[in-house]
């Protein structure tokens, strides 16, 4: 065993030898010389070349060029939005059949009617299509829209409408309309919505996705930004081309915001609201981007009570502020600061603001809660929600920036509310933090 | 991987030439390093077997080497001395534990990368390298050269401290007779 301890030794000791050794000089010029003759000979050359090295090659080339905008395409759009062609085909709206049932009555067109890459232009009138009452959007004059996927997507087309559309959504594929001019209202029931992977309904605009969450809202596209108003329910406002749902900024019922079309890197929130209720084609004959009176409101300022916090009213802060505590903000949100110095031109007076405590606070976010998850049936399952929402107030009472931590993404943008009222001054500001427990 | 040898520039001069030939078979599949090392290793390994074929006149005569300044003339004698017997042993092992050994002892490679330019699984380079090192152990103590330098290496572990009372009942024999 020594012996071949000591010759295993000896075998490391001759290789660090020949490792410690100089490595042996090559005469590079001679190497060179010798080498560019044999090539010029034709040496080089392969003897007999293979023809799948040439194949290869261009098969590499083809499935290059095959990938690049495959990826491109994929990286661009979602999935589940087909192509639309570059010239839309406008549709004889008066060529379309009525909806089914009430919607029909009501003067709707049927919206299983629509392909991909129709257009659709009001002009005088709202146009309104709808599919048996479960998604209604309309149009109103002077507005432009293209479908990008139609309801209950392409194919099962000899499937009844919600039959049609819940094998669509259970596919991955949802309506997308891209709006190209004026201004869209959208209504969808809220069974529709539970999935939660698929957008039901969204609007497009530039590279702008607002998405349903609830039921009801409306986008109007104005120079370079929409302006999204929110009367039930929540919406979800972010880049277009993502696959699955859309993600970024959650407006809740009752907010007014208006974002830039690069997919919502600069968001304001506007003075709200709407006139819950209203007519909605009464609220769409309203040309845009005219909408502002019948929908803008002086916002109401949360009063100091625990009974009625203001959170159907966002507050209307005269500096521009992209979902303050909306922390499933796209990154790029924070861009919008860029434009924290811009005045909001939505809001004409501003509201004295009212004191704030944290009683209130929590009241607000109870009643965001409920806004959020609607209770269930006694049987259902019960949801809870814990964090700390911990608010920085400044010396003069006005807040200076809010949290939750952990995050609670469907009350955040509820919970914007906060930034209407004033907490009680201190002289060198101070930070609140207040415990939130939520369940239904 | 071929030492010193008038073939060094030959060598060389084919491993460019095959570059040039097969560049276009290059898909990126691996690293080039680790595609150029195969190219390498494939043209060391064909000129050997051209050499094999060929009758080997007389030994290089390493002339171009100037001798240490930190080391005697016959202490470097000595040490080249070594050196040679140690390739010729090298010479000895077979093809694969060879390449295996080479790559990994003097080139740096560690096993996962020489398995993707020997195309072998990295346990069988393990095992490969297991069995190279173990018959060089054994050649070494065939070859009088180096021999010495494995009992001188044996002795240094005796005489160490500690090691002693570890050593082997057969060096109590020796030294008893």
């Amino acid at each position: 065993m020594s012996e071949s301890n000591g010759a295993m030794r000896a075998v490391d000791v001759m290789v660090d030898a020949i490792r410690a050794d100089e490595p042996p000089q090559v005469d590079w010029d001679a190497v060179e010389r010798s080498l560019l003759q044999r090539i010029r000979k034709g040496e080089g050359a392969r003897p007999a070349p293979r023809a799948t090295s040439g194949a290869w090659q261009v098969l590499a080339f083809a499935a290059a060029a095959a990938i690049v905008p495959l990826g491109l395409s994929l990286g661009a759009r979602s999935a589940d939005v087909p192509a639309v062609a570059q010239q839309a085909h406008v549709v004889d709206v008066a060529t379309i059949a009525a909806a089914q049932g009430e919607a029909g009555a009501r003067g709707d067109r049927d919206l299983t009617a629509l392909k991909s890459g129709d257009a659709v232009e009001a002009s005088d009138q709202a146009v309104s299509f709808a599919d048996a009452g479960r998604v209604r959007w309309t149009l109103s004059p002077d507005s432009r829209l293209v479908v990008r996927s139609p309801i209950g997507g392409d194919g099962e087309a000899t499937k009844p409408g919600a039959a049609r559309q819940t094998a669509a959504l259970e596919a991955g594929v949802g309506h997308v309309v891209r709006l190209e001019r004026g201004s869209v209202r959208v209504e969808v029931q809220p069974d529709l919505v539970k999935n939660g992977l698929v957008d039901v309904l969204a609007v497009e605009a530039g590279h702008t996705r607002v998405a349903v969450h609830g039921t009801a809202f409306t986008v109007t596209l104005r120079g370079d930004e929409i302006v999204v108003e929110v009367e039930h329910g929540v919406v979800t406002v972010g880049p277009a081309g993502q696959r699955g749902a859309t993600t970024g900024y959650q407006l809740p019922a009752g907010s007014r915001a208006a974002f830039s079309l690069d997919g919502g890197k600069h968001a304001r929130l506007l003075g709200s609201s709407v006139t819950k209720g209203s007519d909605p084609i009464a609220a769409a004959n309203v040309r845009s981007p005219d909408v502002a009176p019948a929908l803008t409101v002086a916002p109401q300022v949360a009063p100091p009570s625990d009974d009625t916090p203001s959170m159907m009213d966002p507050p209307a802060p005269s500096h521009a502020r992209s979902a303050p505590v909306a922390s499933n903000a796209p990154a790029t949100a924070g861009t919008a600061g860029t434009q924290a110095n811009e005045p909001a031109p939505e809001v004409a007076t501003e509201a004295p603001k009212s004191l704030m405590s944290a009683a209130s606070v929590q009241a607000g976010l109870r009643r965001c809660f409920v806004q959020a998850h609607p209770p269930t049936s006694v049987d259902g399952p019960k949801l809870t929600a814990t964090s700390t929402f911990t608010l920085k107030v400044k010396a003069d009472g006005t807040l200076e920036g809010a949290q939750f931590n952990p995050p609670l993404p469907s009350i955040q943008g509820c919970a914007a509310f906060v930034w209407s009222g004033k907490f009680a001054s201190a002289p060198a500001g101070y930070t609140l933090s207040i415990p939130v427990n939520l369940s239904q | 991987m071929m030492g010193p040898s008038a073939d060094m520039e030959d060598i060389t001069q084919e491993v460019f030439l095959q570059v040039h030939r097969s560049i276009g078979e290059f898909r990126g599949q691996a690293k080039f390093s680790t595609w150029l090392h195969r190219v390498t290793v494939n043209v060391v390994l064909m000129t050997r077997r051209a050499a094999r074929s060929r009758p080997v006149l007389t030994g290089e005569t390493p002339t171009e080497y100037e001798p240490d300044a930190g080391l005697a003339p016959d202490e470097d004698a000595m040490r080249r001395r070594r050196i040679e017997a140690f390739r010729r042993l090298l010479d000895r092992l077979p093809e694969k534990k060879r390449t295996v050994f080479e790559l990994h002892e003097l080139e740096g490679k560690s096993p996962a990368e020489i398995s993707e330019i020997v195309d072998a699984p990295v346990l069988t380079v393990r095992t490969r390298l297991f069995y190279a090192r173990r018959e060089l152990a054994a050649m070494i103590r065939e070859e009088p050269a180096l021999a010495q330098v494995a009992d001188e290496l044996e002795e240094e572990v005796l005489q160490s401290p500690g090691t002693a009372g570890d050593a082997p009942a057969r060096s109590g024999a020796e030294e008893a007779t």
